[in-house]
């Protein structure tokens, strides 16, 4: 170890050495570290996709034009796309191409099914650029350029989803908040087994001056380590598994999977998560010797 | 001369027990060398653990330093307990420390360079005659060895005073005599002793001591002395 990184107590070792990694206390939190990780990370992940949903997703709307006539649906759907288009607060209109329209009937009907005489709508997408504006003006002005057209927006039905999404991350953000305290109290128990042990040395580096700070700073120094190690082992463990998951999901291609993801702020903060578990450790060593040594004169 | 410790009416009790000290009062001043003695259960470590701050009484006042240390905080103690050297009856040497380092302790609590402490500790050890035991655990040092280490330990700092429980208690004659001898010396160059001895015979090699005498956890004073002292101004009190 680092000689300089020590305090002045541990280099003149006032407590014994013992096993350096503490046994069994950097596994558990390890495991604390690698649930922490998922959570996080899921909740980071659902809290992207809830804002794709309330945001990009759900501003999404769709024109169908349902008319037989192909010559009559192609102008009223060049004077739809044209009306939208001309709309200051509407971005992206696009009109899908024939080949795309068949491409969304052929899961249902079957490649090559689709011949020319079959009638599909003709179909324009269109995202608000902020929010959802007025659709009532919006399904005004298109039924009267296409009496037949419908309007589906894409809110309507992601609704329900995103209520869910939210849940889940608030529900992940919990799981988080759950593992933080337990992780904290595993070490609290471990640091006051650790002061009982300790208890006669401690008294006499007491007797002869020692401050609280001190002596704090003996398990400080020795729980951090601990928790970096375990933070680490953790860490490693819960970023394989969610380049795993980030990998099974990106087989979906995009849609809401693609929106279920990881920012690269949000991949710092997975890699900070042992530094994280170090500095929880340290605060609570500190609070539970603090505690510990303030029922002592 | 300043006076460096005053006890005015002390009692002290642990937890809701009885008062294993009652109405203790007396002042020792700096340079003073003060044997305490009773029989076994009189109330010998309970006054020493009042003395090194172990314990704050339960009614009365204690001044130590010129400082009420019955209403200080505990974060101003450490900085008097520095002051304060301590042989305890049953040593508390730290077993996985050598006895270089056990002797050295109480120099590196007080950020002492590391230069410094190794040349105090080595010639202390080679005085008390541990020379060849630099580097031996206190499990294979034997009883007075132990000692020697909690004396000198106690001593390094040179405290304004030291107090000892039993130390001559696991020694030949002739280091108990040197022991004493080191007391003396000490006393000499303006530490304050205070010893809690059984070994009423060793009392006389220091004429100029005074004597607390306790026995069921009150002064003995026939001669009133020790027992209630004169008023002293808060000047008088300061160091």
């Amino acid at each position: 170890m680092i000689a300089w990184l020590q305090p002045r107590a541990q280099r003149y070792r006032f407590l014994p050495e013992g096993r350096w990694a503490g046994g069994a206390l950097p596994w558990i939190i390890g495991m604390m570290t690698f649930l922490a990780t998922l959570a996080l990370a899921g909740g980071m992940a659902l809290s992207n996709g809830a804002a794709a949903l309330t945001g990009g997703l759900s501003r999404s709307f769709t024109v169908q034009i349902v008319e037989p006539n192909p010559d009559l649906k192609r102008e009223q759907t060049a004077a739809i796309a044209a009306m939208l288009r001309a709309r200051a607060d509407l971005a992206d209109v696009v009109v899908l191409g024939d080949s795309e329209l068949r491409a969304l009937v052929e899961p249902w009907l079957g490649s090559g099914n689709i011949g020319e005489e079959l009638p599909l709508p003709a179909m324009i997408d269109a995202r608000w650029k902020t929010g959802t504006g007025d659709m009532a003006a919006i399904d005004e002005a298109v039924r009267a350029l296409a009496p037949t057209a419908r309007i589906d927006t894409h809110a309507q039905w992601f609704r329900p989803l995103a209520g869910v999404v939210e849940v889940l991350k608030w529900l992940a953000v919990s799981i988080g908040v759950l593992v933080v305290a337990t992780t904290a109290a595993i070490v609290a128990l471990s640091v006051r087994a650790a002061l009982s042990t300790h208890g006669p040395t401690i008294e006499t580096l007491h007797i002869m001056g020692a401050e609280d700070r001190t002596v704090a700073a003996l398990f400080e120094y020795r729980y951090a380590i601990q928790g970096l190690v375990g933070g680490v082992i953790g860490a490693i463990a819960g970023l394989a598994v969610i380049i795993v998951i980030g990998n099974l999901l990106g087989q979906f291609g995009g849609g809401l999977a693609g929106e279920v993801s990881l920012s690269p702020l949000g991949w710092t903060a997975l890699a900070a998560v042992p530094l994280l578990v170090a500095l929880l450790t340290i605060l609570t060593v500190r609070i539970t010797v603090g505690r510990r040594l303030r029922q002592q004169l | 001369m300043s006076t460096i410790v005053r006890f005015d009416n002390v009692g002290l009790r642990y937890g809701t027990g009885a008062e294993v000290l009652r109405d203790i009062g007396f002042r020792l001043e700096t340079g003073a060398f003060m044997f305490l003695v009773g029989s076994s259960g009189a109330g010998k470590t309970s006054l020493l653990r009042l003395l090194y701050l172990a314990q704050r009484p339960s009614r009365g006042r204690i001044d130590m330093f010129g400082r009420d240390i019955t209403s200080l905080p505990r974060t101003a103690l450490p900085a008097l307990r520095r002051r304060i050297g301590v042989v305890l009856q049953d040593f508390r040497l730290i077993e996985h420390l050598t006895a270089f380092d056990n002797i050295a302790l109480p120099l590196r609590i007080a950020g002492v360079h590391e230069a410094e402490v190794k040349a105090h500790v080595d010639e202390l050890m080679a005085w008390v005659g541990l020379a060849e035991r630099r580097d031996a655990r206190p499990a294979v040092l034997s009883g007075g060895e132990q000692q020697r280490v909690a004396i000198a330990r106690a001593v390094i700092a040179r405290p304004d005073i030291l107090l000892a429980d039993e130390p001559t208690g696991n020694v030949d004659p002739e280091m108990a005599g040197r022991l004493l001898h080191l007391f003396h010396e000490l006393n000499r160059l303006g530490t304050t002793v205070v010893v809690a001895t059984h070994a009423l015979h060793l009392m006389s090699r220091v004429p100029s001591a005074i004597t607390l005498r306790l026995d069921r956890g009150e002064m003995l004073d026939p001669m009133g002395v020790l027992r209630n002292p004169p008023p002293v101004e808060p000047a008088e009190l300061s160091l």
